[in-house]
């Protein structure tokens, strides 16, 4: 069994890891164009893992590649409006399959079998360079069950 | 050429100017960016430039906005404000004065605070070539507006 790992602890590291690594893109000048991890600090990071704490995936708020999604997101998130356009539903209407949680969840569930969202578990949503802590947004919490 | 909506939306995009001699960094945290400074060639050159500049001001000739930063944080919360100033912190020591996005959950809201600045402007970074504010540009105006109050309270 995996030694159980504090969500929000590891969003902090993570968020520390991408500030240790803007840095160094930038300093050595690694310019890929916009596909350059990490040269602009992503708005906002996140952990997405199990229950019981002792598997996870990070990740960032960005633009969904086509085909992206594990089927059974991709499937709620449809719900929500078409996939890399604002949310058809009332308030405040952000990007679908831009958030951190988003891409952290998809990570999850392709790379560690996950097909129930219920499943699905997140540390805070903080920005990276700030390590402020933010609310999740409509579109996640229409989405995941636990949020 | 021009960063898009979308990606404005998603990162936290350091961009540069100068306004009437003094050298601002701004914060976007997923907001615009002016449309004289959004073109991600011209900024990346700018932003590895700056990233490489030697700090010329200590931490001791740093001043800090703390009425902004306790609204943006709440009270005694030690921790949050030494995570928090720390990349502004680095701007200030290379000589810029150094701003944040307020109201991050609104990718449209326009307004900002000034986090630090270091206690003179008598030394600067070397030539950067950056965009130099027209203050009569609206957007930029606000930023002009902060510095010159900021400037009146300290006096």
């Amino acid at each position: 069994m995996k030694q159980q790992f504090d969500p929000d602890e590891e969003i902090l590291h993570y968020c520390e890891h991408i500030c240790n690594t803007h840095i160094q893109v930038l300093r050595k000048n690694i310019n890929h164009g916009k596909c350059t991890w990490y040269w602009d600090y992503p708005a906002m990071a996140a952990v997405c893992h199990d229950k019981g704490c002792h598997t996870k995936r990070v990740s960032y708020s960005h633009y969904p590649q086509k085909d992206e999604f594990h089927p059974v997101l991709e499937r709620k998130l449809l719900e929500l409006g078409n996939i890399g356009e604002r949310c058809h539903l009332p308030g405040k209407r952000y990007i679908i399959g831009n958030c951190a949680e988003q891409h952290a969840a998809n990570k999850y569930m392709k790379q560690c079998g996950e097909d129930n969202l219920r499943h699905l578990y997140f540390s805070k949503a903080m920005r990276p360079r700030t390590k402020q802590v933010f609310e999740y947004c409509d579109n996640c919490k229409n989405t995941f069950p636990n949020l | 050429m021009r960063y898009s909506e979308i990606y404005l939306t998603n990162h936290d995009i350091d961009w540069f100017c100068n306004v009437n001699g003094i050298f601002i960094h701004v914060a976007s945290a997923g907001g615009r960016i002016p449309d004289q400074i959004n073109d991600d060639e011209s900024l990346r050159k700018i932003q590895n430039k700056v990233e490489l500049l030697e700090d010329i001001y200590t931490d001791d000739e740093i001043v800090y906005n703390e009425a902004a930063i306790t609204n943006v944080l709440g009270v005694n919360n030690a921790k949050g404000r030494a995570q928090y100033i720390e990349s502004f912190t680095a701007m200030a020591r290379k000589g810029f004065a150094s701003f944040d996005r307020t109201n991050i959950a609104d990718s449209d809201d326009k307004q900002y605070h000034l986090v630090c600045m270091p206690n003179s402007f008598e030394n600067k970074p070397s030539d950067l070539g950056l965009y130099t504010v027209n203050t009569n540009d609206g957007f930029m105006k606000s930023f002009v507006e902060l510095i010159e109050n900021y400037l009146k309270w300290k006096k």
